[in-house]
């Protein structure tokens, strides 16, 4: 769907002013309000649901499986399904890519069990519907997934080296994974005025797009820009990167609070 | 004697063995400057624009296709820019991240508006000696990009300059005034070839002093396109 | 809470999901009396009549919700119409939705689903396809509906033949994207629509904001463009879409009562839906070559006015989340509510937090306390 050429300079003129006046009133650094329903999928180890107000919404489900930790390296994998969009679409491949770097920056110690075996954790992602640039939705669910995830407790003894044994776990008693997945962020520049979680029609008319990663207090990578679309995309001053981080390292806090 | 295989077409009588010339390109690529990047142009004539990029460590080349007529049923009144980025030795969906940040950046530059109902195809092929992070080749793939399209005589408003400084690769445009993109990744602690990696250094310090450089790393390409 | 974000948290999502549900029907129920008025005023309108005649039956069939293979009558008098099968002379619902019944015929208006258009509906829609002396409208209905060439105003004068070089320069007029308001002209067939926009009324929008809401909650009326307070015009189409804008000349110009001090209101209100609607006048002076100068390039134009203040589009985002709020709490949209919930969102100095469920339910309260106290006021 594309806007009208008087919708669009309307909602430009507005956003880039001075006075930022948003089409739903929210505040710059405002986020729309979500709903999150976790541990709904009886079979995995974790989940969540997720709906944006604008109708957006994303599961997520958390497996594990024992591996030898020597063998496979990446201990946390992402995988994402976009509905409507091809498994090798640009959107999807890209955005994919973009979470297996955000997960690989999980501590993965957490996830050992013995000196020989680990917990190999598969996030499965499927974006049911999306009217914006999803990543932050999807980071949003995976956070929540992750914190709800309970693994089998481990029964066998943790030096496994000398005796060659595979673990054994309780019987009923589960873990809770205790890991602090990280955050990701979209922001809109427009003009000389950055917004936190851009709906549809501000992404029309953006200028560029920032996609900027948050975990334990501070701004890591992979931080990077995006276009938003394909007609208003052009430079912008460079040092709004840096008013964009310092707004992320405000507000993130309240936001993980918010989700925890 | 003098019976003719008849069944082979065979060349006049006169004719001799071809002798290729020894090739010295592997000394040349040799004798370049780690970060001296070498540029050429228009090598591929069923392209409408191309180009090669190389240094000792890596050789790019660029296609560009377009613009030409989409098959999108639509009316589209912007051009549409779709890179395709080949190399064997990283995953595909990292490639095709990385040309979903160079559409991005390419975006900010391209008259898009000039060619209505119509696309534009670049085919970037990469070959590489040595595994490095991606990151180090955006500003090779951007200068690849660009002088690409000035080969196929597609409209840009500006010659992007990209600089990758400490693990973060910054596009600017306007000689420095404006961000076109910022790419920046998890470092991998285990690669430790390049280790000149320092976490501590703010973004923005990093622009900075890549404002101050770009003006520099912008000549060696300005001078080949005005020589183009 | 945090300003930042607000999150609604629960565990185990379809298990909830259920309890969520059932606790929203029991809300729909437990404030019926406020809910039957507005089902009695909105949708079933023959119900009183029609209720002498046969009152045994009323308890059965008023004001019921009824859901696909429902059986609603075991009577074959009843003729059937949209939303209802009949299976071994008994009439089955196919729908979900409220019984209505005008005279002997039975139908049943579904709660939700995509907007069907009716001859003289007054929609907005927004053009996907520019084609051969035709466009494409999306209007929210099952098919796009048509708007032919021959069904709008071109520049310089309504009566003008359309000419080749109109044909060729279609995109000039109404491109791909655009915004536009237009009248139902008649159905085809297959219960597609086509459009016309030959009033000054209708044509394309500027100067706003567009928003969305489901179809069902705007009721049919006379009138779909309002004045509100603040200097903003509202176009409710019944297809759900709304647009919001700063009030123009022609809007305040349309609001005259008739038979004005001039005279000239009364000429205005005449025209209205008229081909000649001299609509585009002010209260002193009406004549044709206004009509000219309206429909001249800029009936096209893609600009906005120079002069929207911030002012102006603040007010248009307060109304514009207003909207929303009671579209959220499923209230039927009209002018009156509004405004009493633009005037009740005044409590909330932040236009921002007005996207926030608790606050978009209490304005809803608001609103539907506010008819209750004057008895129902709409």
């Amino acid at each position: 769907m594309s806007l009208s050429v008087a919708e669009r300079s309307y909602l430009f003129d507005s956003l880039s002013s001075p006075q930022a006046l948003r089409p739903d009133g929210r505040l710059a650094h405002q986020l729309r309000p979500i709903e999150v329903y976790i541990d709904f999928l009886p079979s995995s180890n974790g989940s969540a649901r997720i709906i944006a107000s604008d109708g957006s919404e994303c599961i997520i489900s958390v497996k594990s499986k024992v591996v030898d930790h020597a063998v496979e390296k990446d201990l946390i994998q992402v995988d994402i399904d976009i509905a409507g969009e091809r498994d090798d679409s640009l959107l999807v491949e890209s955005i994919s890519s973009l979470f297996n770097k955000i997960i690989d920056t999980i501590d993965s110690s957490k996830l050992q069990l013995t000196q020989k075996y680990s917990f190999k954790i598969f996030i499965d992602v499927l974006v049911l519907s999306s009217y914006s640039y999803p990543v932050s939705l999807i980071s949003f669910g995976i956070y929540s997934a992750l914190k709800s995830t309970y693994l089998p407790k481990l029964i066998s003894s943790f030096d496994d080296l000398e005796v060659e044994e595979l673990p054994t776990f309780h019987d009923y008693d589960l873990v809770k994974l205790d890991v602090s997945p990280p955050l990701v962020f979209v922001l809109a520049i427009i003009g000389d005025n950055i917004f936190f979680d851009p709906a549809f029609n501000e992404s029309m008319v953006a200028n560029n797009g920032l996609i900027i990663s948050w975990s334990q207090g501070k701004v890591i990578a992979p931080v990077r820009t995006i276009a938003l679309n394909d007609t208003y995309v052009k430079g912008f001053k460079p040092r709004l990167v840096e008013d964009a981080i310092e707004l992320v390292n405000k507000y993130a806090q309240d936001i993980v609070k918010t989700l925890d | 004697m003098n019976v003719q295989d008849r069944r082979r077409i065979l060349g006049p009588a006169s004719a001799k063995p071809l002798v290729f010339a020894n090739s010295n390109e592997k000394q040349s690529l040799s004798a370049l400057n780690n970060d001296e990047l070498n540029f050429q142009n228009g090598i591929i004539s069923n392209s409408n624009g191309s180009s090669i990029v190389e240094n000792n460590k890596m050789s790019l080349l660029t296609l560009v296709y377009g613009p030409r007529s989409t098959r999108d049923v639509s009316f589209q009144p912007n051009c549409k820019i779709n890179i395709i980025i080949k190399s064997e030795k990283f995953e595909t969906k990292n490639l095709k991240e990385l040309s979903q940040f160079l559409i991005s950046v390419l975006q900010c530059c391209v008259c898009l508006e000039n060619y209505p109902k119509s696309g534009i195809d670049i085919f970037i092929n990469f070959n590489i000696e040595d595994e490095d992070e991606l990151v180090e080749y955006i500003p090779a793939l951007v200068s690849g990009c660009i002088i690409a399209l000035i080969d196929a005589n597609i409209e840009i408003t500006d010659i992007i300059g990209a600089i990758t400084l400490n693990h973060t690769a910054v596009c600017l445009g306007q000689n420095g005034d404006q961000l076109l993109g910022l790419w920046k990744d998890p470092y991998k602690f285990n690669n430790n070839e390049s280790g000149d990696y320092d976490d501590s250094i703010p973004l923005s310090e990093i622009i900075k002093s890549c404002q101050e450089k770009i003006i520099v790393s912008k000549q060696q390409l300005i001078r080949f396109i005005s020589n183009m | 809470m945090s300003a930042v974000i607000t999150v609604v948290k629960k565990n185990g999502g379809f298990q909830n999901a259920n309890m969520v549900l059932n606790k929203s029907i029991q809300g729909f129920v437990s404030s019926d009396e406020d809910e039957d008025n507005i089902l009695d005023n909105d949708i079933d309108i023959s119900s009183s009549e029609s209720d002498s005649e046969n009152g045994t039956s009323k308890d059965r069939l008023s004001f019921q919700i009824v859901t696909p293979g429902e059986l609603i009558t075991e009577d074959p008098i009843w003729m059937r119409g949209h939303g209802t099968y009949f299976l071994n002379e008994m009439t089955y619902s196919s729908v979900a939705g409220v019984v209505s019944r005008v005279n002997r015929l039975l139908s049943v208006i579904p709660l939700r689903g995509r907007y069907s258009p009716e001859t003289g509906d007054h929609v907005i829609g927004r053009i996907v396809e520019v084609g051969n002396k035709r466009w494409k409208v999306d209007i929210g209905a099952k098919q796009y509906a048509v708007l032919m060439l021959g069904s709008v105003n071109l520049p310089g004068g309504i009566l003008r033949r359309k000419s080749e070089s109109d044909e060729l320069q279609m995109r000039t007029f109404l491109k791909e994207g655009d915004l536009l308001n237009a009248e139902v002209q008649s159905l085809f067939q297959d219960g597609s629509a086509s459009l016309h926009t030959r009033s000054l009324k209708y044509g394309k929008l500027r100067n706003g904001l567009f928003i969305q809401v489901p179809s069902s909650l705007i009721v049919r009326a006379k009138n779909h463009t309002h004045n509100l307070p603040g200097n903003i015009t509202v176009v409710l189409g019944v297809n759900g879409y709304i647009w919001l804008r700063k009030t123009s000349q022609m809007d305040i110009a349309k609001d005259l009562p008739p038979g004005g001090s001039t005279g000239a209101g009364s000429t205005i209100k005449s025209n209205i839906g008229n081909q000649n609607g001299g609509l585009s006048a002010n209260s002193t002076n009406v004549s044709i070559t206004r009509l000219e100068e309206e429909s001249s390039w800029q009936i096209y134009s893609d600009e906005n006015d120079p002069d929207l203040s911030n002012s102006i589009r603040i007010t248009i985002t307060r109304y514009a989340n207003v909207i929303k709020a009671l579209a959220y709490c499923e209230i039927g949209i009209t002018q009156e509510r509004i405004v009493s919930a633009y005037e009740a969102s005044m409590a909330y100095p932040n236009i921002g937090s007005l996207i926030e469920r608790e606050v978009m339910e209490s304005l809803g309260a608001d609103v539907i306390n506010g008819e209750k106290m004057r008895g129902n006021a709409v």
